[in-house]
């Protein structure tokens, strides 16, 4: 089934309390599947990622959406993947199946803060497993870190249609989401990598000459305490200090922006959620 | 030409008297007694002061007596004098004041190198003894980890004595003018950024403090660094000088003048007072010196005598020097390591933390 996004975006507008404005626009006898609130994409790369999402529907039968938004908190309460929820239930997003949501796939980006939400419904969830989604985030999330929208989505949709051939070909992507350093819960514990890494090649270093060294270090001092003396502490006539001049003038202010250093896509972070039809993975890009 | 020196000898028994330390008294090894030294002091006063009057340092003329060999250049620094018990001679340097006979071990004052302009104002008499210095000094071995055994365990002190070391004790005040820049600075975050602001100061500080016996040894036998390093000195125990501390030790009349010892008290005075202006500087995450002004009020100069022990060890063929202080019994005298031991050490803690990192990491 097929839906006007115009028409489904006046429904949310309805539903919402607060003001929502229209997700995408209308194309006469044509699903909207790149809705670019934001207004990051130019209009030629939104037609090529437009004509790519059309294509894989086409191809498989079930839609992939991308919807950038300024600030997801706009369009609903609770986190990114809640308002995630909200938009596609309000503009009734995805193709009727036999789940409690629509099946397909939609990337949710918020400008703001930075933050995406990538998510599956309905079969789509059997498609873009939790392990599928933190693959494909290992392409797209790098073009985002870098400001590159159009790459980033463009691998986005790769990513899905890797996975869609896959599922259809009985390997859905699917293996253990602890390598990304997620534990059964679902909660980011830090990624484990097999072998050292640098920070622990540094760390068992700094460590294990360190500590030693320092423990040696304080032993050889006490074999020498013959030393010059350059001060006469002990021979100041007690309360004889006069301080006659004490100025601290205010000359000028400095000031050094430093832009903080996100984690790498291999790093990991984020957040899972699932229920009701739908899982997501969130995070910062 | 000898000349007269004077040991203080037991109004009971004629034995020679030597000074007790902790007792406070002269005491006589020979019949047991001891004397004040006010007591002492009175009676040999007349004596005393006639060797002093007598008292002629005897510039060795390169003739040794009877004999014919040459001292050369050697001979303007030595001194011949005549022992009052044995008669025996006593060859010493020119800066000796106080000694021991080497045939009959009387302790023996040389009064005219400590009198007149020579005399010291104060002493600070000897606390501890012979045996307390070398119980120190095992004491000095303890809780050494790197200390080899075989140095500890031999333990040979190849000599012991005790010296009265004369210092120079300067008063005075230093003046200090210091310029320094300083910052300090504030994080926030801007959205993806971390702001820093940094604000600078221009920060001045002038002030003075007082300094009283600030002191330098002044004899050239003496390591610096030893002698500095076994301050301070109790100087609410010195007392006003009097020979009659010196019987059973080693004294030195000065050989480094108080002019040329100025300097350092001087130094150690002004670098203490812009450690306390730098001190004052507070609040800030950066300080830097930018210039400075120091400057010294000079006041007056004493001269007294400190009771050192200086011990020596050897071990391997090399000599291991230590100085005691005889008031306070601090010690100082750097120890020969066993790297055997600091290796092993080091290795005994490194593996394990290593071993356990890596169990860890690799988990």
């Amino acid at each position: 089934m097929k839906k006007r996004l115009f028409a489904l975006a006046l429904a949310l507008l309805m539903l919402a309390a607060l003001a929502i404005p229209a997700l995408a626009d209308s194309t006469d006898g044509m699903m909207v599947y790149i809705i670019d609130e934001a207004d990051i994409l130019t209009y030629n790369e939104w037609q090529s990622l437009e004509e790519k999402a059309e294509k894989l529907y086409a191809e498989y039968g079930i839609p992939a959406y991308i919807v950038i938004v300024d600030d997801y908190s706009d369009y609903g309460s609770g986190g990114i993947w809640s308002v995630a929820d909200a938009i596609w239930d309000a503009n009734e997003l995805g193709i009727s199946g036999d789940y409690e949501r629509a099946d397909g796939f939609m990337l949710l980006m918020s400008m703001s803060e930075r933050d995406f939400d990538n998510g599956s419904y309905g079969k789509g969830q059997e498609i873009l497993t939790d392990y599928g989604k933190l693959i494909i985030e290992d392409d797209f999330l790098g073009y985002f870190r870098n400001d590159n929208w159009y790459a980033g989505f463009d691998a986005y949709l790769s990513g899905i249609e890797y996975c869609i051939t896959q599922y259809n070909s009985g390997t859905p992507v699917d293996g253990d989401i602890g390598e990304y350093g997620y534990n059964e819960n679902g909660e980011y514990v830090g990624k484990r990598e097999k072998g050292f890494t640098l920070g622990e090649i540094i760390i068992t270093a700094l460590a294990s000459l360190g500590i030693p060294g320092i423990v040696v270090g304080i032993g050889q001092s006490k074999m020498k305490n013959v030393h010059k003396k350059f001060e006469a502490m002990d021979y100041i006539v007690p309360n004889s200090m006069r301080l006659t001049r004490q100025q601290d003038i205010f000359t000028h202010v400095t000031q050094s922006r430093r832009r903080i250093e996100r984690e790498s896509s291999s790093g990991g972070g984020g957040s899972f959620h699932s229920g009701g039809g739908s899982s997501h993975h969130s995070g910062k890009f | 030409m000898a000349t007269e020196v004077t040991n203080y000898k037991c109004p009971n028994c004629t034995g020679p008297l030597h000074f007790g330390g902790i007792s406070d008294r002269l005491e006589c090894d020979f019949c047991g007694s001891s004397f004040t030294i006010e007591y002492i002091e009175e009676l040999n006063k007349d004596k005393t002061e006639q060797a002093a009057e007598n008292f002629q340092g005897t510039e060795f003329t390169g003739e040794w007596s009877g004999g014919g060999e040459e001292w050369g250049e050697d001979g303007e620094h030595i001194r011949v004098y005549h022992c009052p018990s044995c008669s025996a001679e006593l060859i010493c340097d020119d800066t000796t004041a106080a000694t021991s006979c080497p045939y009959c071990n009387n302790p023996t004052v040389v009064p005219g190198q400590l009198s007149g302009a020579l005399k010291p104002d104060y002493i600070i008499p000897f606390r501890f003894t012979k045996e307390a210095a070398v119980a120190q000094l095992k004491e000095h071995y303890k809780g050494r980890w790197f200390l080899p055994k075989e140095f500890s365990a031999q333990n040979h002190i190849e000599d012991i004595k005790g010296v009265y070391v004369p210092f120079w004790l300067y008063n005075g005040v230093a003046e200090g003018d210091v310029a320094y820049v300083a910052t300090r600075s504030h994080t926030r975050r801007e959205g993806d950024y971390e702001v820093t602001t940094t604000e600078h100061y221009n920060i001045r500080r002038s002030g003075s403090l007082e300094f009283k016996n600030v002191p330098v040894d002044a004899s050239t036998k003496m390591p610096d660094d030893h002698m500095d390093s076994i301050e301070p000195f109790d100087y609410s125990d010195m007392k006003d000088f009097s020979m009659a501390y010196l019987p059973g030790f080693l004294a030195d009349k000065y050989d480094v003048s108080e002019e040329a010892s100025r300097e350092r008290a001087e130094t150690r005075c002004e670098n203490t007072v812009e450690s306390a202006l730098r001190n004052t500087v507070l609040g800030y995450e950066s300080v830097m010196e930018l210039g400075k002004n120091l400057n010294i009020r000079r006041g007056n100069v004493s001269y007294a005598l400190m009771p050192v022990w200086m011990l020596t060890t050897k071990y391997k063929d090399k000599n291991y020097l230590f100085a005691m202080n005889g008031q306070t019994g601090k010690m100082a005298g750097d120890l020969p390591t066993s790297m055997a031991k600091l290796w092993g050490l080091f290795a005994a803690i490194g593996v394990p933390i290593a071993a356990l990192l890596t169990f860890l990491f690799l988990r």
